[in-house]
């Protein structure tokens, strides 16, 4: 990764975060529409649990060696 | 009046006739011409219903045009056409030919107007699509076509006796939307076109059967079985509530077998399964809103998705690999295939400025307009497992991780050109939503550009991309398969073959050798019973052979004599 890829992650988090502090005005349609930077938790904590449950499934249950339907 | 005469999908099927006839340098612009034809006639239709005819007691109507029909066929025959130019390379007839009867089918499927021909139309595309997985020549997509094949049967068999059950209670052939309270019909004909859906738990031939058909036919398959279903169920459908609930479960599932899987057609496979759960998802929502989301997520959806087969496609034709854990620094090779799938990748992950954005944004505004706060969650979290695995894992180990390959040669422009089709439209129905907003049925802007919104996927987004190269060694390719429930039928299958099959094959086959073996012998016998003693099988008797030598006749001649007058001696003593 190079300096102004990290720049351009970091600007489009920097708008879209300001975008919701300053300009946004929704209406409260969720539970969450009220809790500040709900998305930015949601996605890092988000992308954090899959990354951990795949790879919990993955070790435990669902791979197997490539010859694996053949081996009968 | 023209257009009106002509049902846009017996033009394939007759197309599909005439190409062999070609010269064979020709035969893949005809395709071409041919798919643009359709697209010209799918675009001149009126509205109504055409191609009126009689048969069997019933009424029975080839072509039925509204707006829900007719956005399906022009995305068919425009990436028909498409995925043409992509396949410009490609010499085989038996392919081309499949492929345009294919698309028939998919195109008959949408402009029936009737169940029956529903059905005839929905059995072409299972048999022709069949071919595109045998077409690849390995054993493996062999046994994998066998299996797609038996699915589709069964699938279509449900679908058909659903009919003929609806037919029972006194239904009528015409299409019509359907209820839950219609009974037994009306759920079989759902279980039916669940299979071609892939609604899980009946999504396991997909991942099967996509990543070992020709690259040609993996392009058509990923555009046409799965969307046409998504028509049906949108036509048919709406408002199931149980599709709700199928329709996140699958977004999920299929988000997950794809940030595991290895093979880059895999992935994209079990990404087709959850893309398409959020059509589904958004058809037993029901609301207009919801069911342009649907519409519209479906034709973005074969816009992005065949151009990430088209690249992930060219990678394996130069390469002739497809698994991340065998490729890598790709992107000195082929910068343009990589930028061209980044298009497609940014659309499905629905990033702002692309059209997965538009649709997505459709779903989850019906989503939140009917209350369903975890369908939204789930749906964005699904979002995030697809930027994640088809927009980050993806391009990273195929692309840019590990040493700069300098050997594998560059793509072919025809496959550049085919893959630019389909990223423009992305792109453009990204920037301007009322291309694809005028094309739904229901005509529902859903005002993706709102703040909230943009700032959400801008979030969500960003913050998955830092996560992801943090852990991205947790998610570095490794060989090896995943299963899915098609263990239960691969696996087991195996052990009742082995039981139902093997065992009386071996039986039957020492049988008929001991038989054989047996039946030789005594043939042997009966030319030659001499052959018990001389133990030689092949010869034939002849008296001379076994006619003792004449010394030897003489010698017991001579001891004769001897002992005769020996005899007559001793006797005389």
């Amino acid at each position: 990764m190079k300096i102004w890829h990290w720049l351009l992650v970091a600007a489009i988090f920097i708008f879209s975060a300001g975008a919701e502090l300053f300009f946004s005005h929704h209406e409260a349609h969720h539970w969450w529409s009220g809790i500040p930077f709900f998305f930015t938790l949601f996605g890092a904590l988000g992308s954090l649990a899959l990354i951990f449950l795949c790879k919990f499934i993955l070790i435990h249950f669902i791979a197997k060696h490539e010859d694996y339907y053949d081996a009968l | 009046m023209l257009f009106n005469t002509l049902h846009p999908a017996l033009i394939m099927v007759l197309a599909a006739l005439l190409l062999p006839l070609f010269p064979r340098k020709g035969r893949a612009f005809f395709f071409v011409g041919v798919s643009l034809l359709t697209l010209a006639l799918i675009a001149g239709l009126r509205d109504g219903s055409h191609g009126l005819l009689e048969a069997f007691g019933y009424s029975l109507t080839l072509c039925k045009v509204d707006a829900l029909s007719r956005v399906f066929g022009l995305i068919f025959a425009f990436v028909a056409a498409a995925g043409g130019i992509y396949a410009l390379h490609l010499k085989e007839t038996g392919q081309q030919v499949s492929a345009l009867l294919y698309g028939a089918g998919a195109i008959g499927v949408t402009f029936a107007g009737d169940l029956f021909t529903l059905f005839v139309f929905w059995e072409l595309m299972a048999v022709t699509s069949t071919y595109l997985i045998w077409a690849r020549g390995s054993e493996l997509s062999y046994k994998a076509g066998i299996r797609y094949l038996l699915y589709h049967a069964f699938g279509g068999g449900l679908l058909l006796t659903g009919i003929l059950v609806l037919l029972r209670q006194g239904g009528d052939v015409s299409i019509i939307r359907l209820s839950p309270e219609q009974g037994l019909g009306a759920w079989l004909m759902l279980a039916g076109v669940a299979v071609n859906a892939a609604i899980t738990p009946l999504h396991a031939w997909l991942a099967d059967a996509y990543p070992k058909a020709t690259v040609t036919g993996t392009l058509f398959m990923s555009a046409f079985t799965t969307k046409s279903a998504v028509y049906v169920l949108a036509r048919i459908f709406p408002g199931w509530e149980i599709l709700i609930t199928l329709g996140v479960v699958m977004a999920l599932y299929g988000v997950i077998y794809a940030v595991l899987a290895d093979d880059m057609r895999e992935i994209l496979s079990y990404h087709i399964i959850c893309q398409v759960g959020y059509m589904v998802a958004a058809v037993g929502i029901g609301s207009t809103m919801a069911i342009d989301g649907a519409v519209g997520h479906a034709i973005n959806n074969v816009l992005f998705k065949t151009l990430m087969f088209m690249a992930v496609g060219s990678v394996m034709l130069v390469t002739g690999q497809s698994r991340l854990s065998k490729l890598g620094g790709l992107f000195s090779r082929m910068p343009w295939v990589f930028y061209l799938y980044m298009v497609g990748a940014f659309s499905i992950s629905g990033f702002p400025l692309f059209n997965g954005f538009i649709s997505k944004s459709t779903i989850i505004g019906a989503a939140t307009a009917a209350h369903m706060d975890w369908v939204v969650l789930a749906l964005l979290l699904a979002s995030i497992g697809t930027f994640v695995s088809v927009g980050l894992k993806l391009p990273y180990y195929c692309w840019l991780y590990g040493k700069k390959d300098e050997k594998t040669p560059s793509v072919p422009l025809a496959q550049h050109l085919g893959m630019l089709l389909l990223a423009i439209p992305c792109v453009l129905i990204g920037l301007y939503p009322s291309f694809l907003v005028n094309l739904m049925p229901g005509r529902v802007d859903p005002h993706a550009y709102g703040i909230a919104h943009v700032s959400e996927m801008g979030q969500m987004l960003s913050l998955a991309f830092v996560v992801f190269w943090l852990m991205r060694k947790k998610l570095k390719p490794k060989a090896s398969i995943l299963l899915d429930l098609d263990w239960f039928y691969r696996r087991h299958g195996n052990v009742v073959r082995f039981a139902f099959i093997e065992i009386p094959n071996n039986f039957f086959d020492a049988c008929e050798r001991g038989v054989d073996t047996l039946a030789r012998k005594l043939s042997d016998f009966a030319r030659n019973p001499m052959v018990i003693f001389s133990g030689i099988p092949d010869a034939e008797y002849t008296p001379d052979r076994y006619r003792p030598k004449t010394q030897f006749l003489v010698l017991v001649f001579i001891l004769i004599i001897i002992m005769t007058v020996a005899a007559v001696w001793i006797a005389n003593i």
